[in-house]
């Protein structure tokens, strides 16, 4: 019953996640393609709307791309894809990675850790330069250490946590906008 | 007018046509071009107007809508709790948009630019799905829990990023293009517009230009042709009305007035012909060629019809003169030629041949001096040839001679031919034509005839004339004839007679002339001899004078010297008089000084420590030495009158007034001394001119002696009447009045015997030796009066009977002016009625102020019975007039003293309305003349303002002054001034008064309405403080002690009432006035200093021991306690008896010897609070000191009284003048030396 009544709250959930999502189409022109009820999309644009409430460090934007780095996680970085397509960072082109070690986000701006995968790659991501790189975890509470922003569903919604020590570390200042936001913001 | 003519005039005419009709025309053009340029530009405005401007208003509108929108959008996204901008949005999409949407769909109906209507669709299209994603971002965005979801407002911002923002933006950019090529079409409308109306503007100029020109074109030929030959023709007529004819000589223009000049031509040459052909016959050229312009010239027949006449009268005139002229040319010949009887006939025959023009003439005469012997014979001739002369006789009636004479007629003859007649010339013979022989006869007889022949016929004017010839002719031949043989025996026999008798008169004529030349030498001869005689004589007597005068040169250069001499032993005694004067003055006074204090401590005997007896004894000290200060000023009175210093003071007044002081002066002495006193006067004023003052001291004295030596019972009686005519005076002064007055003083007292009255005037006598010692006085009193009255003018008069009293009368001369013509009188007929004495003085008076008297230019001659007259006593003229000014300002007259002296005089003489008085004056100080007028019961009530550099405004108020003001005075404080002088000029002042009414309040309210006060009553202080916030007072008057306990404890609580100044009023309503005057007139700031200076002003009463409150009596008599006084003087005796009295008032004395000392003393002690100087001491005197004291600004302020033995004249002012503050004379009065102390000490 409980599992029904989840279902049902389910679909209810991806009903609202699919008049939004129609929305964005309406919004944005090229993602008339996708396919509704599709949560990757919903991170994607997350993901895509983090990058304009974010400043990084100068040294960051001295790179060739703007690069997004997903987790092995083929979906919402082709979701991504298709979101930043057309679009620019401060002059520069967006560039997704769907990677599979952590080491390739090396360089990256930002770096996408999917559901469940954080407490495996922890010890690895310690090796990654940490300097204005925007760690995004889907975990179930915010990771104390390098994770800036964690995705977390709430009553079925989509919400996020800021961790604003870890930004403050990477050198990453978040908009006031964003903070408040944000479901959590330590 | 012929055809050039005429096509010249057409050819002017057409000229002025062309030109007329191209103004005409070019106007035409001018306006056509405008109005169409006008209406052109109207289109284009109204359009402007109508569709551009509008549309670019609605396009900017739009523009703003689109921008305004996208603000909003971006605000609902950002700003969740902006619902004012929320509502902003919907109302743009819902309302404005639609609005607008219509107005330009309206306004683009006026579009002619296909281009620009597709546009504006295609941005309303845009727009319309701008508010599409603007209506899905409002949906996303709906409520605040919508901002909380972070997918919503990610898409809202989506929208707003990728739709809203850009397509706004394209839409601006739209409008943006749009509506700048609509501003570029207006800016090239109205540069079109603009480049019309500029085009427009040259050409109405130009054509203005055209037209000027033209018009000038016109002008200038009507000007050559009409105007200047017009004004031509007026000046050639103008000239020809005054009588002149001018030449034309110039050209004419073809036109009208051309002819005209023509016509005026002909018709000058007409006028010209006309007055030389009158010129012709005014010269009785009856023969000047004249023709007449025309047939119809009037007046050229007129003027031959005139010289026809003119002729014929000129011909019959001519003739009648003829004849005349010959008759009188005949006459005068037969006069002149009455002597030879030849001669007159020579003489006839020859005018009878020049007025005739005949060529043979005869005169031939009757002989009948014998009857028996009658025949004509041939008398003269003219040009007869031999056949006639031969044959000279004829008898009567042979011939036709002979028959003429015999028949008494006339015989004429024409065309006689050969051989009768023949007129012989020098070459030939001429023959004869007429012949006329006319007789001669005078009454009735006949003398003779005369026959005259003319080759021409004679006409009927020559016959005339030769009969009219004929009998003046026969009357003169036959008088000359007559008379000539019996005039010339006759002329001869008186000849003879006449000559004896003028030989005979001449010979005695000439003895006569002899006889009386003779007589004259005689007497000339003896008045010579006499002159003579008295020349010797005079001579003898000038020698005589010569020497006299030699002799009397000799002694008056004598006496001259003795003169000298004895004036500068006088100069020398009376320089020694006057200084023992002095010195004795200064040498009894310092002891007397010492004696007279002294002897009052004892005999106030304060201490109580003296008996009865003892106390009499310093009494009786104290009389003396008063008697014997009284002795010492009447010896130097006397002195000062001997010498001729005393002042006068004339003025006219009426003796009653004497009489009346008199009678207040001696009323109270008469009763205690139970002696009757009379006062006997005429109803009708009399009055004098001299000083009243002194002739009241003349009066005083002889009554006070009268009442001295009348025993009780007795009687004194003072009478003022006319003397008699027929009293005998010794003064010169009395016995040239119109009338003297006598004030008689009589008494039955002791008398005076006969060989005493004498002595009585002279000084130190008295009738008795004894006198003195029975009844006092020092006997110089009568002698000071006799000396006052001497020099009054007057004389004073003695009739006495031992035992029976006596009389002494002053003998007075009347004023021949009444008081109050003299008032009116300049105070320059003043000085020349007063003595020779008081000349002088005034003009030594007057060198300080370096104005003379008649030099003061005020309004002391102008003064009406109406006017208000404010005295100026100031010394410094430009500032005195600087104050009348002021005067004049505020109406009033003024009148200027230079001097305290004229000050005083000036007060009691004009009665001034106010007086402004100077502190440092001339000869007396202000401080004197205030204490003077303040004593004259007449002055007393005339307010005083002093204007004074001095600083001392609580001592002037004290003694009696209305206000006091600092100089140098500012105009405003002037204007203060005058303000206060008048009520009139006060601002209306109003008290408020607190408490119910009673008769108390009600006289109160009365007195102070009276002075022009408003005044408002009120219950409560609850009312009070209502009335002052509507009103402003003044003052508050509390009139019952409740009020006042409620006043001092309430005042704090009332804002109005707390600022007004508050009176306590108990009970006396006159104390309550006084304070009133002094609030009201004050500035209300300084009221309440005011009110405590009002306290100063009862000084006086205080002073003289009346009743004041106790507070200030208590103020007053402690107020020298404690104080420090420094006494400086050299006589040791002045400082024992100064020292005592001032340490019975607990005053601490520091003592100096001399000037030198006295500033060492107050250097060492600052707390010096008065100096009581003397003046005469040794090293450094009192007037150096005062001087060196005032010179230090920490003493400038401190008290100075000059303390003086000299009492001199001139001493007081010295010592002012030097810097003292007061002035007092030894021996100094202890109480009075208190008072002023105390004046200098109040603060």
């Amino acid at each position: 019953m409980y599992q029904l009544l989840q279902y049902v709250t389910r679909l209810k959930m991806t009903s609202i996640y699919a008049s939004i999502f129609l929305v964005c189409c309406s919004a944005i022109p090229v993602s008339n393609a996708l396919e509704p009820n599709n949560e990757s999309t919903i991170k994607a644009l997350f993901i895509y709307n983090f990058t304009k409430q974010i400043e990084w460090p100068t040294s960051q934007l001295n790179k060739p791309t703007f690069q997004i780095c997903v987790l092995n996680d083929s979906e919402i970085a082709e979701k991504l894809n298709e979101i930043v397509k057309g679009r620019k960072f401060s002059e520069k082109n967006f560039e997704v990675k769907n990677i599979v070690k952590i080491n390739d986000a090396a360089g990256a701006q930002i770096l996408f850790i999917p559901k469940s995968k954080w407490k495996k790659i922890e010890s690895e991501i310690m090796n990654l330069p940490h300097d204005g790189l925007l760690i995004i975890t889907e975990e179930k509470t915010i990771p104390n250490s390098f994770a800036s922003i964690n995705l977390i569903e709430i009553n079925n919604q989509m919400r996020f946590e800021i961790n604003q020590n870890i930004t403050k570390k990477q050198n990453l200042k978040i908009s006031n906008s964003l903070i408040k936001l944000a479901f959590n913001a330590q | 007018m012929n055809s050039d003519q005429k096509s010249a005039f057409r050819k002017i005419d057409r000229k002025i046509y062309v030109v007329f009709f191209l103004v005409i025309t070019i106007a035409s053009i001018n306006a056509f071009i405008s109005t169409m340029t006008i209406k052109k530009s109207h289109h284009v405005t109204s359009d402007l107007v109508n569709n551009t401007n509008p549309s670019m208003e609605a396009l900017t509108k739009f523009n703003l809508l689109v921008t305004t929108s996208k603000m909003l959008t971006t605000n609902w996204v950002y700003l969740p709790t902006n619902s004012t901008d929320k509502d902003s949005l919907r109302n743009i999409n819902n309302t404005v948009y639609i609005e607008l949407h219509g107005r330009m769909n309206g306004l683009m109906g006026y579009w002619k630019d296909t281009t620009h209507i597709a546009k504006m669709n295609s941005i309303f299209n845009e727009y319309h799905e701008l508010t599409t994603y603007q209506t899905q971002i409002m949906r996303l965005l709906s409520d605040f829990d919508d901002y909380q979801d972070p997918l919503k407002m990610f898409s809202a911002g989506e929208i707003l990023e990728r739709e809203v923002i850009p397509r706004s933006e394209k839409i601006t950019e739209d409008l943006r293009i749009i509506m700048e090529k609509r501003s570029e079409m207006a800016a090239k409308q109205q540069d079109e517009m603009l480049y019309s109306f500029n085009s427009l503007m040259v050409m109405v100029l130009g054509f203005a230009i055209l037209i000027i020109l033209s018009i000038l074109f016109l002008a200038f030929i009507l000007m050559r042709s009409f105007i200047v030959p017009v004004l031509t023709v007026r000046g050639i007529i103008m000239r020809m009305g005054q009588g002149e004819l001018p030449e034309l000589k110039m050209k004419f223009p073809k036109n009208a007035v051309g002819e005209m000049m023509q016509a005026l031509r002909f018709m000058v040459e007409g006028f010209r012909q006309t007055s030389t052909f009158a010129e012709e016959i005014g010269k009785s050229n009856f023969d000047h060629p004249y023709k007449p312009l025309s047939a119809n010239d009037v007046q050229g027949h007129a003027l031959l019809q005139m010289r026809n006449q003119l002729k014929a009268a000129y011909e019959i005139e001519a003739r009648r003169t003829w004849l005349v002229e010959g008759l009188s040319e005949l006459n005068e010949i037969m006069r002149a030629n009455q002597e030879d009887f030849n001669v007159l006939l020579d003489r006839i025959i020859d005018k009878i041949v020049d007025s005739l023009e005949v060529q043979q003439a005869a005169i031939f005469l009757l002989h009948n001096d014998d009857l028996n012997d009658l025949h004509i014979q041939l008398g003269s001739y003219y040009a007869l040839n031999n056949k006639i002369l031969n044959s000279r006789r004829y008898e009567l009636k042979e011939g036709l001679i002979g028959q003429a004479i015999a028949s008494n007629k006339i015989i004429e003859m024409n065309e006689v031919s050969d051989p009768y007649f023949t007129i012989d010339t020098g070459m030939g013979e001429s023959k004869s034509c007429s012949i006329i022989i006319i007789p001669l006869i005078t009454s009735g007889k006949v003398v003779g005839a005369i026959e005259v022949a003319s080759v021409k016929p004679f006409d009927s004017a020559k016959r005339e004339m030769l009969e009219k010839m004929a009998e003046p002719i026969a009357a003169s031949l036959f008088s000359l004839r007559a008379n000539l043989i019996t005039a010339q025996l006759l002329e001869e026999s008186r000849k003879q007679a006449d000559e004896l008798v003028y030989q005979e008169q001449e010979l005695r004529k000439i003895n006569n002339e002899l006889t009386k030349q003779s007589q004259l030498l005689r007497q000339s001869e003896e008045e010579m001899k006499s002159q003579q005689e008295e020349l010797q004589q005079v001579n003898i007597e000038l020698q005589d004078k010569a020497q006299l005068l030699q002799q009397q040169n000799v002694e008056i250069e004598d006496a001259r010297l003795s003169l000298v001499f004895k004036a500068e032993q006088l100069e020398q005694s009376n320089k020694y008089k006057s200084a023992f004067l002095a010195n004795m003055s200064h040498e009894l006074r310092t002891p007397l000084n010492s004696i007279l204090i002294l002897a009052k401590l004892l005999a106030d005997n304060k201490t109580k420590n003296l008996s009865d007896k003892q106390t009499e004894h310093a009494t009786i000290i104290h009389k003396s030495g008063s008697d014997l200060l009284n002795l010492i000023n009447e010896i130097l009175d006397l002195s000062k009158i001997e010498a001729g210093k005393i002042e006068f003071e004339n003025e006219v007044f009426d003796l009653k007034f004497v009489a009346d002081d008199i009678r207040m002066l001696f009323k109270e002495y008469a009763v205690d001394k139970k002696i009757n006193f009379e006062i006997v006067q005429p109803e009708e004023a009399v009055c004098v001119n001299t000083d009243k003052t002194r002739l009241e001291q003349v009066v005083k004295n002889l009554l006070s002696n009268a009442f001295k030596f009348t025993p009780e019972e007795g009687t004194v009686s003072f009478t003022i009447a006319l003397a008699p005519p027929d009293a005998i005076f010794k003064e010169k002064s009395l016995l040239q009045s119109k009338g003297v007055v006598s004030l008689s003083v009589k008494d039955t007292g002791i008398g005076i015997p006969e060989d005493k009255q004498k002595q009585v005037f002279e000084a130190f006598q008295q009738a008795d030796g004894s006198t003195s010692r029975k009844f006092g006085g020092t006997g110089l009193g009568l002698a000071i009066s006799r000396e006052l009255v001497n020099m009054m003018g007057g004389e004073i008069t003695l009739e006495s009977t031992e035992g029976n009293g006596s009389t002494f009368s002053i003998h007075l001369p009347l004023s021949s002016q009444s008081p109050s013509e003299e008032l009116t009188n300049s105070f320059a007929k003043e000085v020349q009625s007063t003595s020779v004495e008081e000349k002088i003085i005034i003009s030594v008076a007057d060198e300080d102020t370096a104005y003379d008297i008649n030099e003061i230019r005020d309004d002391r001659n102008n003064i009406q019975e109406k006017d208000k007259v404010i005295l100026i006593v100031e010394d410094d003229y430009v500032f005195a007039r600087m104050l009348m000014n002021q005067c004049h300002r505020f109406n009033y007259k003024a009148v200027i003293a230079l001097q305290g002296d004229q000050g005083l005089s000036y007060a009691s003489k004009y009665k001034p309305f106010a007086i402004i008085l100077d502190l440092r004056l001339p000869v007396i100080d202000g401080w004197t003349v205030l204490k003077r007028l303040k004593e004259n019961d007449e002055l007393k009530k005339i307010p005083v303002h002093i204007i004074s550099s001095v600083d001392k405004s609580q001592l002037g108020l004290a003694m009696g002054a209305t206000s006091y003001l600092h100089k140098p005075a500012g105009k405003q404080e002037m204007e203060d001034l005058f303000r206060v002088i008048d009520p009139i000029h006060q601002e209306h002042k109003k008290l408020l008064v607190l408490g119910s009414e009673n008769n108390e309040i009600n006289s109160i309210i009365q007195k102070l309405n009276q002075k022009n006060i408003e005044v408002k009553c009120a219950i409560t202080l609850d009312e009070c403080e209502e009335l002052a916030k509507q009103n402003h007072f003044s003052g508050l008057i509390l009139t019952t002690k409740q009020n006042n306990e409620d006043w001092l404890s309430k005042s704090t609580n009332f804002q109005q009432l707390k600022n007004i100044p508050a009176l306590i009023f108990e009970n006396n309503s006159d104390d309550l006035m006084l304070e009133i005057d002094n609030l009201i007139s004050a500035d209300p700031i300084k009221a309440r200093e005011r009110v405590l200076d009002a306290a100063g002003s009862f000084l006086n009463e205080v002073e003289n021991g009346n009743k004041f409150s106790k507070e200030v009596n208590t103020r007053m008599e402690n107020m020298l306690t404690g104080k420090t006084v420094l006494i400086v003087d050299d006589d040791m005796r002045n400082i024992y008896s100064l020292t005592n009295i001032l340490e019975q008032e607990q005053i601490i004395v520091i003592c100096a010897y001399d000037g030198i000392q006295a500033i060492d003393r107050l250097s060492e002690n600052p707390q010096i609070d008065l100096i009581l100087m003397d003046i005469m001491m040794p090293n450094m005197n009192g007037y150096e000191a005062t001087q060196k004291i005032r010179k230090n600004p920490e003493w400038e302020h401190l008290p100075v009284i000059a303390v003086t033995a000299k009492a001199m004249n001139g001493d007081r002012e010295k010592c002012i003048e030097a810097g003292a503050s007061d002035y007092l004379t030894k021996p100094i009065n202890a109480d009075q030396l208190l008072s002023l102390m105390k004046v200098w000490m109040y603060k």
